[in-house]
């Protein structure tokens, strides 16, 4: 089996596609680097890899997504300290499949860790959790005295 | 060509996912990565011996009380090519999508089994 490198059809009549696609590529190759290492390089906090976080703030909630294709959800490990959150576990290569019959493999194994400091204080007993198609989903409710309060001005 | 500048602005960005390759059995699987891609985009297509696996990640719908405050996964269109040497059954390819993981069965024809072959004394 060969693989066989990307090439759209009509490519040359979109030359600024092309040119902001090397551009997108670019940056994903740096953030690549620096966030995870390939072949099991560890990376400064001590995890394998690090998965790619979205954070979303609201008056009352923070919503987190994470990319975590390929695990289970009990092998997902959220908690919070210190006012981050903390994202670990690890990822297991199928057992079933002997070493020798692989004929590629690309995909990351190992263990992640990745913190993301929280912009305000969470009721961490009232967090949830949804993971979905490899992607985790936190909605992490605001502590009541956290939350932006309107102050009325009377006036006399 | 302005015009067609600003077309290609919304166009999203092709990227290869990381895939394995494995035997299991009669079968030939690829498990490619795939995060958050919604299942009616995912296309597996087979044409003479080129495999093409396509799907989108679109724009997720988030509620606009939100505000975004970092963001580092984007919408993005997957696309991979794989070049099959093997003969395989075209009626028995599976394909499955979970946890972010498409598998696709790739089952070898009859033909592409090993042979065992007797010698004679």
């Amino acid at each position: 089996m060969a693989l066989i490198p990307y090439r759209r059809e009509n490519w040359w009549s979109d030359p600024f596609f092309e040119l902001e696609n090397i551009q997108k590529q670019m940056n994903q190759l740096f953030d690549f680097s620096l966030s995870r290492g390939p072949g099991g390089d560890t990376t400064l906090l001590g995890g394998q890899w690090a998965p790619a976080v979205d954070v979303y703030d609201s008056k009352d909630n923070l919503l987190v997504k994470a990319d975590l294709p390929g695990l289970t959800k009990d092998e997902i490990e959220v908690s919070i300290q210190d006012n981050h959150l903390v994202l670990k576990g690890e990822k297991k290569k199928d057992h079933e499949i002997k070493e020798e019959n692989y004929f590629k493999t690309e995909r990351y194994y190992g263990s992640f860790f990745r913190t993301i400091p929280l912009p305000s204080e969470i009721d961490a007993a009232k967090v949830e959790a949804k993971y979905q198609d490899g992607v985790l989903t936190l909605t992490l409710p605001k502590k009541e005295e956290a939350k932006p309060k309107q102050i009325t001005i009377n006036v006399q | 060509m302005l015009e067609k500048f600003k077309k290609n602005q919304e166009q999203l960005a092709v990227v290869a996912p990381y895939a394995n390759i494995y035997e299991q059995g009669k079968d030939i699987v690829l498990s490619v990565e795939m995060p958050g891609v919604e299942k009616g985009t995912i296309d597996v297509n087979l044409n003479g011996n080129l495999l093409v696996i396509q799907a989108r990640k679109m724009k997720e719908e988030i509620s606009k009380e939100y505000k975004p405050v970092y963001q580092e996964r984007f919408p993005v269109a997957y696309e991979r090519r794989f070049e099959i040497n093997t003969e395989i059954d075209r009626d028995a390819i599976e394909a499955e999508y979970k946890n972010g993981i498409l598998k696709v069965s790739l089952a070898k024809s009859e033909a592409a089994q090993p042979q065992k072959i007797a010698i004679k004394t």
